[in-house]
């Protein structure tokens, strides 16, 4: 109970803090635009850590032959199932190889497949939104009634539902996703649109004579595409794991590609024998969605200040 | 506008959006190149067997007719038949949707049982040590892959501590639920982080309002403010949050099905989709997306009685 009084006295000191702060803040506005730069800093904290994430598993994928002296394919039945030790860090599976090492090349199917998949829903959504923003009316009506109805299906029977169709395999993921993951941005976009399109500047560019197209492309999209950048750091995680499930559904990458979803797969078979099959992908994924949060959290610190 | 207006209004806008799921699942087999039949019957199918499915199916009639056709058996219920199991689909579909739902049951119960104490303790303990391992754990859970960490819960629950199941679905009442318990806690990790955040934000801000510092000034226990102004306020949003998140497990349960070898309808989709068996693909997702649309607006309705505020425009 104390601590809650305690509590109750800290907010009323901290409202009246608040109210001094926003008068310094008025009369010092002139004096320094930028905060100090350690505050900066301090700020972008979650984007320096996830972007050395990010960095530090692009190298591990693109050096990966130089990193370990095994490679990801060559079968061993000398040494099948060796639990974690010196020589394989993270044991190996069931044909002998190192696991390590097919977590390390499995950062190139797996970052590649993220940041691809991103791309087309990406793009779809922001024209269509955009366009839906700018000219409301039945351009408006038709592209947010199929935003509906794409939204009804739960997002990964859809995506087993269209892969089921095309055939398996990662390239008709992208496919799938391309169909479907645009209305997220379709809607972040469009929402942003509509509260800007009423700006001054964007009467202004007009005014002038500007098409719709450059107002668009050119005043209205470089000032709220910035919600859809964030969010899709989150999306490339997403995709990461959506593209691991496929594989445990047999729906995702081929056999002997050391992609993490497809090593998990592999390793759920041994769980009473070799833990580390499965375990041990699984924290490759994790580090990977966490650097990728980490960049989201630090561009929207460092690209919408007043957005919290 | 009244509430009776209100409902009936979101049942008609549901009306192009069931329109438009239906064209949906009705092309997405249509759209395979070639004869569907051709597909699904195999390598070994002569042509007379694709030539008279495809006529007892009526795929030689144009879109628009089979389309009709199409629409005419959903409105009979009737979701045609497996071509696997040569058994209407509905027989197939329904006990499997039990075993989903009371996943998804299972989940939404772990999800209240996680969020609640530790989306208000992290709120009222704002900054604290509690509250800054829970939302570093937060970040941790929320991207880990869910058949992942069915995997992980597995070896650790069932083979070292043989506390639970290894999998399957048993046999009575209380069993499927000491079966279904491992995938709900599954499911459950993934989707509390995003409940414990919504919780924590909206009780820090309705200790802002108004309404709290005139309790607070009527002398009110601090006790009494927080669980009759704060916490009934704040679990506004939570409440919107899980309809959403119920329409999204009826996706998550599809993996979990697999991870523990539970006969659902997630499952069935997985089988069909090896096996080619189209119809029940079709239907799976059909009922799937019926199911979101429904908990959506049951949500909506809900939510339009719990809270006076709810305009109805």
């Amino acid at each position: 109970m104390t601590s809650q009084s305690e509590a109750n006295n800290r907010r009323t000191d901290g409202m009246a803090v608040d109210t001094r702060k926003s008068e310094t803040l008025a009369s010092s506005a002139f004096e320094n635009r930028r905060p100090p730069r350690w505050r900066r800093i301090l700020k972008t904290r979650n984007l320096v850590i996830g972007l050395g994430i990010l960095l530090l598993l692009v190298l591990v994928g693109v050096f990966a032959p130089l990193l370990t002296p095994y490679n990801p394919y060559t079968q061993n039945y000398n040494i099948t199932l060796l639990s974690p030790q010196l020589a394989h860090p993270f044991g190996t599976d069931e044909f002998g190889r190192d696991i390590l090492t097919r977590v390390m090349y499995g950062a190139r199917i797996d970052l590649k497949v993220g940041v691809i998949s991103v791309i087309s829903p990406f793009l779809i959504g922001i024209l269509l939104g955009s366009l839906a923003a700018y000219f409301g009316g039945w351009v408006d009506s038709i592209v947010m009634r199929v935003v509906d109805i794409v939204q009804a299906f739960p997002f990964i029977v859809l995506i087993i539902a269209i892969v089921a169709i095309l055939g398996p395999g990662l390239n008709n993921m992208y496919i799938a996703v391309a169909g479907t993951a645009w209305i997220v941005y379709a809607r972040l976009i469009r929402s942003e649109i509509l509260v800007q399109k009423q700006q001054e500047y964007v009467l202004a560019a007009r005014a002038m004579g500007g098409s719709n197209w450059r107002v668009i492309v050119r005043h209205l999209m470089p000032n709220t595409v910035t919600a859809c950048i964030i969010y899709s750091m989150a999306d490339i995680a997403l995709y990461i794991l959506l593209a691991a499930s496929l594989s445990f559904l047999g729906l995702g990458a081929k056999a002997p590609a050391p992609e993490w979803g497809a090593m998990i797969t592999e390793g759920q078979s041994y769980i009473t024998t070799a833990w580390w099959m499965s375990a041990l992908p699984g924290v490759a994924i994790i580090i990977t969605g966490l650097g990728l949060s980490l960049v989201g959290d630090g561009l929207s610190d460092l690209l919408r200040p007043r957005g919290r | 506008m009244n509430r009776g207006k209100y409902i009936l209004r979101r049942l008609v806008q549901m009306v192009p959006v069931l329109f438009g799921i239906t064209v949906i699942v009705f092309f997405m087999v249509h759209l395979i190149p070639g004869n569907p039949y051709a597909v699904m019957l195999g390598d070994r199918a002569t042509d007379t067997m694709i030539a008279s499915a495809t006529h007892r199916f009526g795929l030689d009639k144009p879109l628009y007719v089979q389309y009709g056709y199409f629409l005419r058996n959903l409105v009979e219920l009737n979701l045609g038949q497996s071509i696997k199991f040569g058994v209407p689909v509905s027989s197939l579909l329904w006990p499997r949707l039990q075993v989903s739902m009371a996943v998804a049951v299972m989940t939404i119960g772990l999800t209240i049982v996680i969020s609640l104490p530790l989306g208000i303790l992290s709120a009222l303990k704002k900054d604290s040590a509690l509250d800054n391992l829970v939302r570093s754990a937060l970040m941790v859970t929320m991207v880990m892959p869910s058949f992942w960490v069915g995997i992980m819960l597995i070896i650790l629950f069932a083979i070292r501590l043989h506390l639970f199941p290894v999998a399957g679905w048993g046999h009575g009442f209380g069993n499927h639920v000491w079966h279904i318990f491992l995938p709900g806690l599954t499911l459950a990790l993934g989707v509390a982080p995003i409940l414990i955040r919504t919780l924590r934000n909206s009780i820090l801000e309705s200790f802002g309002t108004d309404y709290i510092k005139t309790a607070r000034s009527k002398g009110l226990e601090e006790r009494k403010v927080v669980v009759g102004h704060v916490l009934r306020n704040a679990l506004m949003p939570s409440v919107t949050l899980l309809g959403i998140t119920m329409g999204g497990l009826m996706g998550g349960t599809v993996i979990m099905e697999k991870v523990f070898a539970l006969p659902g309808a997630g499952a069935l989709l997985i089988d069909s989709v090896s096996a080619r068996d189209y119809p029940v693909v079709q239907a799976a997702a059909l009922v799937f997306a019926l199911l979101v649309i429904l908990v959506n607006l049951a949500t909506d309705i809900v939510y339009s009685f719990i809270d006076p505020r709810v305009s109805y425009d």
